[in-house]
């Protein structure tokens, strides 16, 4: 018995330590093609002239894409200032999910909205459409106004596709603050690459404590809530770092919901946002993947580094917890429901590289942290192995995270520096230091939560209330 | 603290794993406070830069201005001894070094883009004067992509066009932005010739190329030499075809038409796409018949685009083949059909209020549709 347990903790204990190896090894090697291509991006862009972009007739068109639900509070601002993006050629489409709220009235009152006669070419199948909404005032002549039934986020970017007039989606959350270039920025790789790019992503900031006038944001500061401050490093560390070294590798198998740019035509060819997962943008990214493969056409999703999205990040442990359930669901249901693409050498690199690499290290990762901790402390207490050695190793593992961390905040300095208080700087570091040990062992608790939640069949989004964002005062 | 790890080492049960942990961790942090202390001293390091570089932009600017203004008198060609020793002062003071030498370059280019005429034909010379022009051509062969473009930036807005043989090794570039630089060089630097360049060009020209293209063929940038493209639609690059299917469009190119009807048979489905767009700018009633023939073996995205430009031409025989067309049974296509209809001119729009009259449901919100300009 004895042997067979030392065989068995042997094993275990090798798993987990090459396990552990391999993923350092994989955020280094991500590391560094991410900073390889951050410098190819940023170097590229100093000879961009957007003046050509918005002066062209040639310019691709785009249909910004929102759905709201009880946003009454926010939504005409919210509106005001997508109609002020920078860009020739665009419509705004906001969906209004069967809102319990006047978030339809407000939007009726504020831009003189009147139903009209839509002949609807529905080409993905959903709720009910009530109506569609034109203003009678021709300034607001880019706004389209849907009101459908209730049918959750994905039904009601589906609803907004089926109306959409343009080539180009643009699916953002409508309370996120968008650039006013950031059209320019998002629509550029559409045009530019030989190969078609089926997708766009943006990277997405923390706009707590952040200044915002109607709509617009003033001025960046580090949030000053600790919730939202340990998200800032973890989104530089998560879009800076990871997700330009898997565009530069063409393996994006995500495309935040919050800001996504899609080629219309293979989004309806797949079947729109799927209504079965919590995870609709990662599947939909996923399912488009898999259909141009398929097909055998060359392709490609691209990120933009650029900090053109600010959002609101959760700054309580409950609302955070949630999303973070959440976003753990939403990777093991698109996994699952894409699990012929594993090691599949017929996907190329995403078939053989970006789908185990998100198996392995997104989806399970937390879950052999959490055990392998445990496993651990428990050969120690059993007198296994030795105290000094697990500190030892968890001392590694610690300094590997600031390292990587303070890469992070190196990219961040280097690129696009939105935190130009050097106090800032030192408080990310200081983030950087004490991450590990108070935030990081809550992300793994919520992860395991999350695939707690999927073995029970638990399926809803969870409610997600936000506090708001700061305005500056007048003076 | 040695003691200490030590004893430590002496404790640990497996004194090989200590001890390479023990050493990752040291190698970890000594990585991450090298990071901490490169971004304060880059952020030192820049602030020195950019104080260094306005001390010594100043400097330029005082005797620049002076040249600019003292060259408002001037015959361009035979400079004053004035400026002449002003020239030479440059040569022997501010050159000796790659610092001094690159700022005097931003500084002469700054002025130049805001000064034509005499003022730009006497910076000129002094850029050239001072070998400033010499030193952009050399980086053409020896720097990297991003420092070969902003050479041919710099060429480009110095008007050197004598630089245009070596920029024009350039144009088919693997790096697309290279290619681009190197493609609007030729437009500025040949404006009597602007787009020779397609006639060399192996590469694809990507969308975004086309569109800054354009842009500087636009006639406040460039040109009055806006060339026939129809010269190029026989191409073998199709995305040459492309762009000059384009460009006949916008600049209403009409000479092209029987060319542009002969690539209707095109075998790529985007050329074919284009063209059919191009037929429509055009408004040539020539065409319609050919768009008409070719409608039933299309795809659906250049149907409705055969649609739309039959709408764009408005002859009767385009407006006959959409008011039968406003009856298919695709809907998307009943809709391209009656939105043609409505652009047609007055016939169509008559035929769409008649046919409201009697229309049933489904084609009376296609029509409502259509007619409702907000929906365009």
């Amino acid at each position: 018995m004895e042997v067979l347990f030392r065989i068995l903790s042997d094993t275990l204990q090798t798993f987990i330590l090459y396990f552990t190896i391999v993923i350092c090894m994989s955020y280094i090697l991500l590391a560094i093609l991410s900073a390889r291509e951050m410098i190819f991006y940023i170097k590229k862009s100093t000879f961009i002239n957007y003046k050509a972009l918005l002066s062209s007739p040639l310019t691709k068109s785009v249909s910004i894409i929102a759905p709201a639900y009880n946003e009454g509070l926010n939504i005409v601002d919210n509106i005001r200032s997508l109609l002020s993006l920078y860009y020739p050629n665009f419509e705004v489409i906001i969906v209004n999910d069967g809102s319990k709220d006047d978030t339809l009235e407000k939007m009726i009152n504020a831009y003189d909205l009147e139903k009209v006669s839509f002949a609807l070419n529905i080409q993905i199948p959903g709720k009910k459409i009530r109506g569609i909404y034109k203003s009678r005032n021709q300034a607001y002549n880019k706004l389209v106004v849907i009101d459908k039934e209730n049918g959750g986020k994905a039904d009601a970017l589906n609803a907004g596709v089926n109306v959409s007039s343009h080539p180009i989606i643009a699916c953002i959350d409508v309370d996120c603050i968008l650039a006013q270039d950031s059209l320019l920025k998002m629509m550029k790789p559409f045009m530019e690459e030989n190969s078609r790019v089926i997708a766009t992503g943006g990277v997405i900031r923390i706009a707590n404590s952040c200044e915002i006038e109607d709509g617009r944001l003033i001025k960046v500061n580090m949030p000053t809530q600790f919730l939202p401050r340990m998200q800032v490093l973890e989104y530089i560390r998560a879009f800076l770092m990871g997700r330009m070294a898997w565009s530069r590798l063409n393996g994006l198998l995500l495309v935040s919901g919050a800001l996504g740019f899609f080629d219309k035509e293979i989004v309806i060819a797949c079947g729109g946002y799927n209504h079965n997962t919590v995870g609709e943008d990662m599947e939909l990214v996923v399912r488009m993947r898999r259909y141009m493969a398929e097909k055998k056409q060359k392709y490609r999703v691209v990120y933009i580094p650029d900090p053109l999205c600010w959002t609101e990040a959760p700054a309580n442990y409950t609302i955070l917890g949630r999303q973070r359930n959440r976003w753990t669901r939403g990777t093991i249901e698109t996994l699952l429901i894409h699990k012929k693409l594993f090691f599949n050498s017929k996907y190329g690199l995403f078939g053989t590289l970006s789908y185990p690499y998100w198996l392995f290290c997104e989806w399970l990762a937390p879950l052999i942290e959490f055990f392998g901790l445990t496993f651990f402390i428990m050969l120690a207490i059993f007198g296994q192995i030795s105290w000094i050695n697990v500190i030892a190793l968890f001392g590694a593992v610690y300094a590997f995270a600031i390292m990587l961390s303070f890469f992070a905040i190196v990219y961040e300095e280097f690129s696009f520096r939105q935190y130009r208080n050097k106090r800032d700087i030192f408080k990310l570091m200081y983030n950087a230091v004490v991450e590990p040990i108070l935030f990081h062992p809550l992300v793994v608790y919520w992860a395991v939560r999350g695939n707690w939640d999927f073995l029970t069949g638990k399926k809803s989004w969870g409610t997600m209330t936000r506090a708001g964002f700061q305005t500056p005062k007048k003076k | 603290m040695i003691e200490f790890l030590k004893n430590l080492y002496a404790n640990s049960g497996d004194q090989e794993l200590f001890l390479f942990t023990v050493v990752l961790i040291i190698l970890f942090l000594f990585i991450a406070i090298t990071l901490f202390f490169s971004i304060f001293y880059f952020r030192i390091r820049a602030d020195y830069l950019a104080k260094k570089t306005e001390k010594q932009k100043k400097k330029y600017e005082l005797l620049l201005t002076t040249i600019a203004f003292e060259a408002e008198d001037e015959n361009p060609n035979e400079p004053s001894d004035k400026i002449a020793r002003m020239i030479n002062h440059f040569q022997k003071n501010y050159l000796s070094n790659d610092f001094n030498r690159k700022i005097l370059a931003e500084q002469i280019i700054g002025l130049k883009l805001s000064f034509t005429g005499k003022v730009g034909l006497v910076l000129k010379q002094l850029y050239v004067a001072c070998k400033l022009d010499q030193d952009d051509i050399k980086r053409l062969y020896k720097g990297n992509w991003h420092t070969k473009a902003l050479s041919i930036r710099n060429l480009v807005a110095m008007e050197i066009r004598e630089a245009v043989p070596h920029i024009r090794k350039l144009l088919n570039h693997p790096i697309e932005v290279l290619r681009l630089e190197s493609q609007v060089a030729m437009l500025r630097l040949e404006p009597e010739r602007p787009f020779e360049f397609l006639s060399v060009i192996e590469t694809p020209i990507s969308e975004w190329q086309q569109l800054s293209l354009s842009f500087y063929l636009d006639p406040e940038h460039n040109s009055e030499n806006v060339p026939q493209f129809e010269r190029w639609l026989h191409s073998n690059n199709e995305s040459v075809i492309i762009f000059c299917a384009k460009m006949i469009g916008l600049y209403k190119q009409s000479k092209a038409i029987p060319t542009l009807i002969n690539l209707l048979k095109h075998p790529s489905e985007e050329v074919r796409l284009q063209v059919i767009k191009c037929l429509g700018l055009l408004e040539n009633d020539d065409a319609c018949q050919h768009l008409i023939a070719k409608y039933s073996s299309e795809n659906h995205k250049s149907k409705i685009q055969i649609l739309n430009s039959l709408g764009r031409i408005g002859s009767d025989e385009a407006v006959d083949f959409l008011s039968w067309e406003i009856s298919n049974k695709t809907q998307p296509l009943a809709l391209a059909a009656a939105k043609a209809l409505n652009i047609s001119g007055f016939k169509g729009y008559e035929y769409l209020h008649e046919t409201l009259k009697t229309a049933d449901d489904e084609l009376s919100l296609i029509i409502n549709h259509a007619l409702d300009e907000r929906l365009a």
